[in-house]
């Protein structure tokens, strides 16, 4: 399945890209696709952000099985 | 009841379909106190002080630089210097003498905010530090009031309203702040975004008083500048929304929730400028040795910061102590670390840093 990953705020400094496409062969987890994100971009782990599932909010037990725009979304402070 | 000035002054908004006179007189009966008169500040105070509403709070402690006028628009030259809550109420009341202003000129702690929310129908957080929007939400939250949020950062903007109607509250979103990090980068930010964004937030305002079209609740907007390009996410309230007691606000600390705590430590540029020259000081310049131009004080110390641990040698711990840098990031670490591991007595850190003192013509 390809998932369409969307970096917001920080994160688009941590992995160097605002977006990119990944192919898995099996459904992943929230959870299981932010562990697979921190190894390859480790400046993530010490980061807090949300992750949307097709533009819905979604815990980290929810399970992506098929085609998805994932955004990852730090809070900002600012104002 | 309007006056007919005000039906006249009124006329074009009240002409609007979903608006109307009853949306009109919704507004002048609506109070709305604006936590924050910055960047995203200015905008809201602007229109929803065009638009009517009755009376409006307007809080801030800081007062007006010239670095703030690229973005906070609503100030002039002659600002400059004057708290930010004051000068906007005198602006303000030139374009809308009919409004109420309440100004609050202080920092908003835990029993201001819980003192003042209570006068007013809704709140907007127009803050930018976590440790104001987490007391912002947790009062809310209590006081069972709606809150317009939203954020920046450099060229990206957040927008939500929270609490409103059994919505998500700002815990439910984001349940606890990210790990404070330091960095030594000025973190700035696309001017014309605070614009946007605050203005956003009026408009949530506008519609939540007087009905008109859908409000941002449940709903996160993340809008890009560079792009125009905004992605909307549907959030859910948590199954358990976090919600505590008016005693359990006053004991909380949110500044070390946040990992703010180390910024109470800080010295503002007129404090440190009165102690420079006593002899009961030691200001200590944790900058690299190559790092110019150097400070020109009898009680000055270089010590760089991974030097710091035989700092005690060179050091009297007893004595009042103020540490400095360029920016004054790697000043409240050298703070923090001669504080908690040095057990100095009395050290604080330079907020703005040696920038701030000597001006960016020196570097």
């Amino acid at each position: 399945m390809i998932l369409r990953l969307k970096y917001f705020g920080l994160l688009s400094e941590v992995t160097g890209m605002k977006e990119e496409t990944m192919n898995l062969h099996s459904e992943i987890t929230v959870e299981a696709l932010r562990t697979m994100l921190e190894k390859k971009y480790t400046g993530l782990k010490t980061k807090s952000y949300q992750c949307a599932v097709d533009l819905k909010l979604q815990e980290n037990d929810y399970k992506i099985n098929k085609d998805s725009e994932i955004a990852f979304l730090p809070p900002f402070a600012g104002g | 009841m309007l006056s007919s000035k005000e039906k006249y002054r009124y006329d074009r908004q009240i002409k609007l379909h979903g608006l109307g006179l009853d949306g009109q007189e919704k507004l002048k009966n609506a109070s709305v106190l604006v936590i924050g008169a910055g960047g995203l500040g200015c905008p809201v105070l602007m229109y929803l002080t065009g638009a009517g509403v009755g009376k409006i709070g307007i809080a801030d402690a800081d007062t007006i630089n010239e670095t703030n006028l690229h973005r906070q628009v609503l100030f002039s030259v002659s600002d400059i210097g004057n708290n930010k809550a004051f000068a906007a109420k005198d602006r303000l009341s030139k374009l809308n003498p009919e409004i109420t202003f309440e100004t609050f000129p202080k920092m908003l702690d835990n029993k201001l905010a819980l003192e003042i929310f209570q006068e007013y129908e809704i709140i907007v957080d127009a803050t930018d530090n976590f440790s104001a929007r987490y007391l912002i939400n947790d009062v809310c939250v209590f006081y069972n009031k709606p809150f317009v949020f939203a954020s920046l950062f450099k060229t990206e903007g957040q927008l939500s309203v929270f609490n409103y109607k059994n919505g998500p509250t700002y815990r439910c979103l984001f349940p606890s702040p990210p790990v404070s990090s330091e960095s030594c980068e000025d973190v700035g930010v696309n001017g014309i975004l605070c614009g946007i964004i605050g203005t956003k937030q009026a408009n949530e305002v506008l519609k939540m008083i007087t009905e008109m079209g859908e409000v941002m609740s449940g709903k996160l907007e993340i809008y890009d500048s560079l792009t125009n390009y905004s992605t909307i996410v549907l959030i859910d309230s948590a199954t358990s929304v976090f919600r505590i007691s008016d005693e359990e606000i006053l004991a909380f600390d949110y500044q070390y929730f946040c990992g703010e705590h180390e910024d109470r430590f800080s010295l503002s540029l007129e404090e440190f400028k009165k102690i420079i020259h006593s002899d009961q000081i030691q200001i200590v310049d944790i900058r690299q040795d190559w790092e110019e131009p150097k400070i020109q004080l009898k009680s000055k110390f270089e010590i760089p910061l991974q030097n710091l641990e035989m700092a005690d040698q060179k050091l009297n711990p007893e004595i009042k102590t103020v540490v400095v840098c360029k920016y004054g990031n790697r000043s409240k670490i050298g703070a923090e670390y001669l504080r908690k591991q040095k057990k100095f007595n009395d050290v604080s850190f330079l907020k703005g840093g040696l920038l701030e003192w000597l001006g960016q013509d020196n570097f």
